[in-house]
């Protein structure tokens, strides 16, 4: 696109200085996305901004929403506040839920804040769980030297009534307060979140926020190549880490710049005249990897963006999707049992056996690795089963190691449909198997696979 | 005086606070089924409703089963849905009705055929309770058919509809009613009351709309002595409200049958003091032989004589 | 758009005749494939399956699949001519207009139908469509708010709700919406409540399927 601006970095949200040559953009504005890593088109709808601009790398940066526990009082988080004369401070966190970690650190500046500013004031501190990050411990002695009480409540009762008056009742003590009540807001992810989520074809993660809880994720980064996420676009932890969470991510756009490489040497292409644009790659695609192509009218794969599970193509209606490789095509003999094994999982703990104990626990198997087990489809196991007198067993990924996030719930529907429709033409279903397991878990896999082998393959 | 098409109409009119019950007809084609329960309600009740393939399950045709009860001296209201026939079906039956006689007929939408054991079965739902109503109150006041056909003979007929108080979101179904008044329901029978302090609140809202003076409405008891059908009714019958403490209540009750009287005559004394309400209509499920003596004991016995209209 | 649900396997094999021996089973590209049931994936996965099937029970069978644009347009149905010389038996994964179709061109061969044509729907959510239009003839969304009484209220009632609308949700089972709810909540929030009261008279249905089989003619192209 000839004469539109492009720059390196694009903030979503709030920007923080860099040395990039990067631009603001406000979450209300942003109308598109199109494009991927090094080449992504977003479409503003404000005077400020150009309509059109491309950038290379993208950080969503996004507040917090913040919802008052209770009714009247202050937000902990606020600054600006009165305390009433003659009458004791309150700080509430933990209500009536666990807060974010970072709030210890704030209730315990603010206590130490007002004891600096009024010595003779009574400071009551009620709380669940003290964290310890940083140096709060430093901060809860010097708290507690300077007369700050202390009160754990999640054990006893803690009632908050609606004139703010605090009763807490245990075993050994029973205490009645009304003071300047400053309690820990909850806080929701940015309320722009469901917006987002279209806009750059993000599946929406746990509590609202745009990140799955993945542990195959880095703390910043989204299911799509180039898009950040930091703060209320992310989750809670964020706010204990943001530091750290800002310069790894701003690491990662600086190294971004350098180049980006695709990631498998396959390729994956759309026929356009098979394509009947049902959508349905666009939806599943965790990675926001694939686009309408204008000019053809069809869908087409972003090959930088792409992430190699080939979930598009195992659930394309029409077989339009192409690869230009066979993965079963590793099976080159019909007398050993078939392995499938995720490149993620599977293979990493095969590796690891080997090494702890020298053995390599998929000896006497026919493995095909894939990507993701996202890869196996249905037409191809069932020819297998036919070739072949043997057994198939896939094995995927845990769900919190699945770095292609739904792609192990999509292999456990193909398995679960080849057993049911086996089973409806009185053909044996129990040649087909699947389990799932972490990279991590060597030993778990090495004692399997010998017992299986011995069960099974006699 | 004035030209009454029925005894219902003539009784409700002349401001007597009126009794209604139900009858179910038989899963069968014994036309003493009928006449065995006609004969303990005479003389307790002014009117009885004969449902018509209620829930979907198939029994006697109303119309055949109440000329038999007609026979035996009772005040018939027949009930015609929209679920098994189309307005040439439905218009057919209600000349029919009139010419036998049965001058009362209560017009339905009709309960889905999922309820019964014809789930396969083809519905029709040509007219809905509005159509019909309208429909019938062209050929009773014009004359003429649906189609525009004048009749030689139109039909005498007294219409009534149905109304939930308890059926939510409110607005949405006062909607409904309003509809049916606009186009000629005469009368209306309530669902079953427990709750009458939403009962009162739904009267409140028609007193306001002013439909208490433009059609007669019946307040719907349910005389019942099982737990378990309470329990039933509130758990699995939409639009029923069935609160807590009546369970309660009955659940402890050491004497159920006895229980179950006395919340009937309760409920009974609290509707007949709302303005508005013009009678009561009885609905036992499964015990309607204590009609009588929930009349009795309501102090509705003995029930005004009417001459023939 | 038409949407449909694939057999169980089970009652196609049933269907196929006891001494089959060959099978061309058709596939459609269009509407069956947006509602993911009868493209090229289900037909080629539906072969493999006849094949691992018939092997196990020891009898030859040739299957052979070919997937067509559209199964209602002769064109498409004449890229079939091939495959259709070689075969008696025909499965088709096509809606129901096109197993109609098929048969029609090509009279002299057996055309089973691999799918059950159930309505006219929308994509309401990747995997999930809900009916919406009955082919009724007479369009009336202009009167209704935009919400169809007809293919959306389970009695098809002109003058709703019934009695057993409860909380928005339908008297025939816990998952269905009922229809006068939306039709009542879209009206409310486009200030339309007030034509809602006026009453509307019975349909006319002999526009729909209730006046005879229909047939359409556009008379740019058929002149009186």
């Amino acid at each position: 696109m000839a004469g539109i601006p492009e720059y390196e970095l694009a903030w979503i949200g709030d920007k923080v200085e860099t040395n990039f040559n990067d631009i603001q953009i406000s979450a209300e504005d942003l109308v598109a996305c199109q494009g991927e890593i090094g080449d992504f088109i977003l479409t503003c709808n404000d005077q400020s901004n150009p309509d059109k601009i491309k950038v290379d790398n993208i950080i969503i940066n996004l507040p917090y929403q913040e919802e008052a526990v209770i009714d009247g009082g202050v937000s902990l988080l606020d600054h600006n506040y009165n305390l009433e004369a003659d009458r004791p401070a309150i700080i509430l966190q933990d209500y009536p839920d666990l807060s974010a970690a970072f709030i210890s650190r704030e209730g315990l500046k603010r206590s130490l804040e007002i004891k600096n500013d009024y010595p003779d004031k009574e400071v009551y501190y009620f709380y669940q769980g003290m964290r310890f990050l940083e140096d709060n411990d430093r901060l809860y002695e010097e708290a507690r030297k300077a007369g700050v009480v202390f009160l754990k409540f999640d054990i006893g009762q803690l009632t908050v009534s609606e004139d703010l008056k605090i009763k807490y009742k245990r075993e050994d003590l029973e205490l009645e307060l009304t003071g300047t009540m400053m309690a820990a807001p909850e806080l929701k992810a940015t309320n722009e979140t469901k917006r987002l989520a279209k806009i750059f074809n993000l599946a929406e993660g746990y509590q609202d926020y745009l990140q799955l809880d993945n542990i195959y994720l880095q703390p910043t980064l989204s299911g799509r190549r180039g898009v950040y996420l930091l703060r209320g676009s992310r989750g809670p932890t964020a706010l204990t880490y943001f530091k750290e969470e800002l310069d790894f991510t701003l690491k990662e756009v600086a190294r971004n710049l350098t180049g980006v490489e695709e990631i498998d040497s396959y390729e994956r292409t759309v026929d356009d005249q098979k394509c009947i644009l049902c959508y349905t790659c666009y939806r599943v695609c965790p990675h926001g990897a694939i686009q309408r192509d204008a000019e053809l009218n069809s869908m087409k794969v972003m090959n930088l963006a792409c992430q190699g599970c080939n979930l598009c193509i195992s659930r394309c209606p029409t077989s339009a999707i192409e690869i230009d490789y066979d993965y079963f095509q590793q099976k080159d003999s019909f007398d050993e049992t078939t392995l499938i094994i995720c490149e993620n999982s599977a293979e990493i703990a095969a590796e690891k056996y080997d090494s702890m104990t020298g053995e390599d626990p998929l000896s006497g198997f026919q493995e095909i690795v894939v990507p993701c087990v996202s890869t196996v489809e249905r037409k191809k196991v069932i020819k297998l089963l036919a070739e072949d007198s043997t057994d198939i067993m896939i094995l995927g990924c845990v769900a919190e190691a699945c770095k292609h996030l739904t792609g192990h719930d999509r292999c456990q529907q193909v398995v679960d449909r080849i057993k049911e429709d086996l089973e409806k033409l009185d053909l044996n279903q129990d040649r087909v198997h699947y389990k799932r397991l972490s990279p991590r878990m060597a030993k778990d896999l090495g004692g399997f696979l010998a017992d299986w082998k011995e069960a099974v393959i006699q | 005086m004035a030209d009454y098409i029925s005894k219902l109409q003539r009784l409700l009119e002349e401001d007597e606070f009126v009794v209604c019950s139900e009858m179910g007809p038989p899963v069968g084609a014994d036309p003493d089924f009928i006449r065995k329960k006609a004969d303990y309600l005479k003389g307790y009740v002014d009117a009885v409703n004969i449902t018509d393939n209620q829930t979907a399950i198939v029994r006697m045709s109303s119309i055949a089963a109440a000329k038999i009860a007609a026979d035996e001296g009772l005040e018939m209201i027949i009930q015609a849905t929209g679920r098994d026939r189309n307005r040439i079906g439905i218009q057919s039956d209600l000349l029919g009705a009139s010419a036998l006689g049965l001058r009362n007929v209560l017009c339905l939408t009709g309960d889905h055929q999922c309820f019964g054991m014809d789930e396969g079965a083809k519905n029709v739902f040509d007219l809905d309770s509005v159509s019909m109503l309208k429909a019938a109150r062209s050929m009773v006041d014009e004359g003429i058919l649906l189609n525009g056909k004048e009749m030689d003979f139109p039909p005498k007929l007294f219409l009534g509809g149905a109304a939930n108080p308890f059926a939510d979101p409110f607005e949405l179904h006062l909607m409904k009613i309003e509809k049916k008044v606009e186009v000629g329901m005469e009368f209306i029978q309530t669902q079953a009351i427990y709750n009458l302090e939403k009962f009162d609140r739904w009267m409140e809202e028609i007193r306001r709309r002013g439909i208490h003076e433009r059609c007669h409405i019946m307040a719907g008891i349910l005389p019942t002595k099982s737990v378990k059908a309470l329990r039933m009714m509130k758990k699995h019958v939409a639009g029923m409200d069935v609160p807590d403490d009546i369970i309660e209540r009955m659940d402890k009750a050491e004497d159920k049958k006895e229980e179950g009287v006395r919340m009937a005559v309760d409920i009974i004394e609290h509707v007949r003091k709302i303005e508005g309400v013009r009678g009561i209509h009885l609905m036992p499920v499964a015990w309607e032989e204590i009609t009588p003596r929930v009349v009795e004991e309501a102090g509705l016995y003995p029930r005004p004589e009417v001459s023939e209209i | 758009m038409i949407v449909g649900k694939l057999k169980e396997v089970n009652e196609i094999k049933d269907s196929l005749p006891a001494d089959l021996e060959s099978l061309l089973i058709v596939g459609c590209g269009s509407c069956v494939s947006v509602s993911l049931a009868g493209g090229e994936r289900e037909a080629e996965s539906l072969k493999n399956l006849l094949d691992f099937y018939y092997q196990t029970n020891n009898q030859e069978v040739a299957i052979e699949t070919e997937t067509i644009k559209r199964q209602c347009d002769d064109e498409f149905l004449d890229e079939l001519e091939l495959a259709m010389a070689r075969n008696q038996i025909v499965l088709s994964l096509a809606c129901g207009v096109g197993v109609q179709h098929l048969a029609i061109k090509y009279p002299d061969k057996i055309v089973l139908p691999g799918l059950d044509t159930t309505f006219y729907g929308r994509t309401s959510a990747i995997g999930e469509w809900e009916e919406m239009c009955h082919g009724c003839g007479k369009c009336i969304l202009d009167q209704f708010a935009g919400v169809c009484p007809v293919a959306r209220c389970s009695k098809s009632l002109l003058n709703g709700p019934c009695g057993g609308s409860q909380d928005g949700i339908c008297e025939v089972d816990d998952s269905i919406e009922c229809g006068w709810q939306k039709i009542y909540d879209r009206a409310e929030k486009l200030g339309q409540l007030e034509s809602l009261l006026d009453f509307e008279s019975p349909k006319d249905w002999s526009t729909h399927k209730d006046g005879g089989v229909r047939s359409h003619k556009d008379p740019e192209f058929f002149q009186e």
